[in-house]
Order: structure tokens, then C-alpha cells, then sequence
């Protein structure tokens, strides 16, 4: 099955490493969307399908957390996975994410492998 | 938190981020090199328990290696843009990073690296500085936060 993912992150150097490593990973991601901060993102998700998103926190404008309290609001988009990718690696922020509707988490730096097993968890769990 | 619990954060961040996403190695770290023309400098303001500043600036030749392994690019392809971009997501890798690894008990808030001049861009005060050398030059990074550790 061809799936899109669509990545929110404020760098445009981090999108394009993500986006390379996505379209390398054999995971049949056929459709890779962009977006620089939440609100773009959920414009792009008003008209677009989407399977995956993997976003960053800290964005000037709407930020990562602030992204999924609006996804969560909206019952057309709770169910649609996010994966969230940051340097922030405290369990104070790992905890609050997951609260907030997250279903993975991924630390920079990362390892391709780890960002890939990190999305094949949240298709295999079936969110 | 000490000033060497600083140095190490700085040092483990540095060489894991430049060895897993940006596939270069450090040779050698010293003390803090001076800044030199053209090199591409950056500065981070954080806010967390302590609140502070996160500065890194790399020579010009391995800025541009740095943003060509990353982007997966050859050097001589890369924009100057795209250098520096490269370089600010760098600094904010290492910066969450390092902020992370000293446990400050809070959630990190960074805000978007912005480009600085090399001689001027760090403020003044003590910092928690150390150089990192590289096959194509040096990388500078540092650490200052507003009350003292």
C-alpha cells in the first residue's frame, strides 16, 4: 500500500535529511509532504490524506506541542499517528508528548535505522 | 551543575551528532580556538530551569563538508544558504542535546538558531567553550547561561 507522511520542522536542512532518509527506508512511502511549523501542517492536513506525521517541537510559530492539542481536538485527525522527532530528551517532555496523543519518539541525533523502526512500531501497533 | 559536567555534555554532544547525522569525526578537542573570517557562526537562546545561550561556529571548508554529508550533496553543489541552515540545525541538535544530558528537570524551550557574526555574534561572560578539530578545520562550541551553574 502507498502511504504519505507528511514532516513539520521549521529546518529546511532537517526536512530533507528526513525526507531522504523515508524515501531510502523501503517502507512504501510512496508521498512525502512539508511543512515549517503546526499551522501549515494543518492546513495541508484539511486537504490532504496523510498516514504518518513525524514533526518537530520547537517551531516559531505554532509549535509540536500546540500541533497535536489541535489534532486531538479534531476527530478527523486523532486518529492519524504522529511520531515525534527532537533533541529534547528529557522524560519530563517524552512524557508530556505521549500525553498529548504522541505515539513514538525519536531523539536527534538519530541513526536512519531508528527513525525507521520508529515508524514500521507505529504501523505495526495499527493507531 | 559544574563547569566540567558543562564540558562533558558539550563533548559527548558534538561527537554524536557529527558522527551519526553529519558523518564526520572529531580528531581532537582543546581549549576554545579564536574566531576567524569567514567562519559560519550561530547563536541559540534556550530557556529551561536555567535559561542561557548556546553559540557554534565552524571554519568555512568544514562547514561546507558538514552541510554535504548531511544534505547528501557535493560540496561544490551547496548554496551558501544551505551551509548555513545545515549549520543551525547542527547547533540545535547539540544544544538540545547537551541541555538534555545535564538534567535540568524541565522542558526545553529553543528558539530558532539565527546567524551571527563570528567575532561579535557570542556575548560577553564566561562561557563554557571547547574546539572540536575535524579533517577540514575546526568547530567551536559553547555554553552560557544566565545565573551560574
Amino acid at each position: 500500500m502507498a502511504l504519505t507522511v507528511l514532516v513539520v520542522d521549521d529546518s529546511p536542512a532537517m526536512r530533507s535529511f528526513v525526507l531522504r532518509v523515508i524515501q531510502l527506508s523501503g517502507l512504501g512511502i510512496e508521498r512525502c509532504l512539508e511543512a515549517s511549523e503546526g499551522q501549515q501542517a494543518l492546513d495541508l492536513l484539511k486537504q490532504t490524506r496523510v498516514d504518518v506525521i513525524l514533526t518537530d517541537i520547537n517551531m516559531p510559530g505554532m509549535d509540536g506541542e500546540e500541533f497535536l492539542e489541535r489534532m486531538q481536538q479534531d476527530p478527523a485527525l486523532r486518529p492519524v499517528p504522529v511520531i515525534v522527532i527532537s533533541t529534547d530528551s528529557t522524560e519530563h517532555r517524552r512524557r508530556k508528548m505521549f500525553e498529548l496523543g504522541a505515539k513514538g519518539y525519536v531523539r536527534k541525533p538519530f541513526l536512519p535505522e531508528a527513525l525507521r523502526e520508529g515508524i514500521e512500531r507505529v504501523f505495526r501497533s495499527g493507531v | 551543575m559544574t563547569e566540567p559536567e558543562i564540558r562533558a555534555a558539550l563533548s559527548t554532544s558534538v561527537e554524536e551528532a557529527l558522527e551519526i547525522m553529519f558523518f564526520t569525526s572529531v580528531l581532537w578537542e582543546s581549549e576554545k580556538n579564536a574566531p576567524r573570517e569567514g567562519d559560519v557562526s550561530v547563536r541559540l537562546r534556550f530557556q529551561c530551569s536555567i535559561p542561557g545561550v548556546f553559540c557554534l561556529r565552524v571554519c568555512p571548508k568544514g562547514a561546507r563538508r558538514i552541510a554535504a554529508n548531511f544534505l547528501a550533496q557535493d560540496e561544490e553543489a551547496l548554496s551558501g544558504t544551505e551551509v548555513s541552515q545545515t549549520v543551525c540545525e547542527l547547533a540545535n541538535m547539540i544544544c538540545g542535546s547537551a541541555l538534555s544530558r545535564l538534567d535540568l528537570d524541565a522542558c526545553l524551550h529553543l528558539a530558532a538558531p539565527e546567524l551571527v557574526s563570528p567575532e561579535d555574534g557570542w556575548p560577553q561572560g564566561d562561557w563554557v567553550a571547547r574546539s572540536f578539530h575535524l579533517d577540514d578545520g575546526v568547530l567551536t562550541a559553547g555554553l552560557q547561561f544566565q545565573q551560574s551553574p
